[in-house]
């Protein structure tokens, strides 16, 4: 791959806070390659602080270098010239100021689990061993997946996707089980009386435990490793994770995934390894790309929130 | 502004007519041009380098910021890196109507900024207060700096840059 570098000589020059004027001949509004490296030098120039000018040399249909305008023009006309050259604008998004940022309407905040798990991003549930990180997790995918409540927070309710990479079927099914089990009534306020409280009615359950929308693999014999990540994190992705986009793109719709645990299905040294949320951004960064919505016929960019127990 | 105060002794204002052309051309004079440290040639080839054409030339040495030669390295050893401007009308032995090269400079001697050798580049490069133009080749960018506007030269549209193979 061929990359370019600012020559080190110009890189040794203070461009912050300078002026710096750039002056191709005056054909350049008739050469593309040249806009274009004139773009370039400007935000070169610009990102490392300088004030960029680009000089237009006024021309009667003849190629005008800025010799030649020199040659036909005083020192002054030369002034009066870069004087009139409008800023180029910066290469670079400018800071906000804080008045600025503050009258400015953003969305609220969306959660999964309110005030636990974001939607749209990366979460990490880290735990010692044993203390019931897993448990928790699918309780959470279980609440989500119905849009229940879930330790008094509210859930959105959401499709979900698990890998377990330690825990079998039948050890999911055990807990699966237990946790149903322990799922309480919720009370909700009756559409058209807003004064009194109805219960939930206990057979909404049975539907919840044939919920479609929760989807796993429990401890899948050809393996769960998703990505192998080297201490430099050059991520190279393994079958699992072809697997895993395609169960989302049959979803079809932004998923809670839950992938349990990190060490399981990321293989990476422990000690040298690189921030773990980076990583895990760039591999799942993929899965939520192009998640195709069937029914607006296009490919659209969708974020998919997930927890990694 | 900063000049250099080491101006040539006149009498090395040695070019020929058809630099002089060229130079005067360009809104330089021969004063300048050789405290720029530039001098004419008949035979490029012959006077300063194999690798380049039996033609009369302008050689156009660069210099860092600091004034001294930029120098690339070939066969085991460091050689000053020149720019040549031939000059005169080459003789094309062909059918086929050819573009004549009119500047030439040695292979693998990479790419570089061109300084006019006449502002102490020093300073400039650390005064931000200083403006700077920058200009496709050395003798708008010399001519810029005779009439008192710090300009540096740079050899190609984007000869700002310098490309390198393999990963980031």
């Amino acid at each position: 791959m061929t990359t370019s570098k600012f020559l080190p000589e110009l890189e040794a020059f203070q461009w912050a806070g300078r002026d710096v004027f750039v002056i191709y001949d005056s054909d350049i509004s008739q050469k593309a390659r040249v806009k274009e490296a004139e773009q370039k030098l400007c935000s070169i120039l610009s990102e490392r602080g300088a004030e960029t000018y680009k000089v237009r040399l006024p021309d009667d249909n003849d190629k005008v270098g800025l010799d030649d305008y020199l040659l036909d023009h005083s020192d002054d006309d030369l002034f009066d010239l870069l004087q009139s050259t409008n800023a180029a604008s910066p290469s670079y998004v400018l800071p906000k100021t804080l008045k600025e940022l503050m009258d400015t309407d953003y969305p609220p905040t969306q959660w999964i689990w309110e005030k636990f798990i974001l939607k749209g991003e990366v979460n990490l549930l880290y735990a010692n061993g044993g203390v019931g990180k897993s448990m928790l997790a699918l309780n959470l995918a279980i609440h989500c997946a119905s849009g229940l409540p879930f330790l008094e927070d509210t859930t959105t309710s959401t499709p979900v996707l698990i890998l377990f990479a330690e825990d079998g079927e039948a050890e999911v099914n055990r807990r699966a089980k237990a946790i149903y089990a322990s799922i309480k009534p919720v009370k909700k306020p009756p559409r058209k009386s807003p004064d009194l409280f109805g219960n939930t009615s206990l057979s909404d359950i049975p539907a919840l435990k044939k919920n479609p929308s929760i989807k796993l693999w429990c401890n899948p014999l050809e393996g769960a490793t998703l990505a192998t990540i080297s201490d430099t994190g050059e991520i190279t992705e393994e079958p699992r994770l072809h697997n895993l986009r395609a169960e989302l793109k049959k979803i079809g719709k932004p998923a809670f995934i839950i992938l349990d645990s990190l060490i399981d299905l990321f293989n990476m040294n422990e000690i040298l390894r690189p921030p773990v949320n980076s990583a895990l951004k760039k591999v799942l960064g993929g899965v939520n790309c192009h998640a195709k919505v069937p029914h607006l016929g296009g490919n659209l960019h969708l974020k998919l929130p997930h927890l990694i127990c | 502004m900063a000049r250099n105060k080491n101006e040539p002794d006149e009498s090395r204002y040695i070019f020929s007519d058809l630099a002089i052309k060229k130079l005067h051309s360009s809104g330089v004079n021969e004063k300048n041009a050789s405290q720029a440290g530039m001098y004419s040639v008949e035979n490029a080839k012959e006077e300063v380098d194999s690798e380049f054409e039996a033609r009369p030339a302008l050689v156009i040495p660069y210099f860092d910021i600091h004034g001294k030669p930029v120098q690339f390295a070939r066969g085991g050893r460091q050689v000053d890196f020149v720019r040549v401007r031939y000059l005169g009308k080459a003789k094309v032995k062909s059918f086929i109507e050819k573009k004549v090269r009119r500047y030439a400079q040695m292979k693998g001697s990479g790419v570089h900024a061109y300084f006019p050798k006449i502002y102490d580049w020093k300073d400039i490069a650390q005064d931000t207060e200083q403006a700077i133009l920058i200009t496709e080749g050395e003798l708008k960018a010399l001519a810029a700096c005779c009439r008192g506007y710090p300009t540096i030269g740079i050899g190609g549209v984007d000869c700002f840059v310098v490309r390198q193979e393999g990963n980031r």
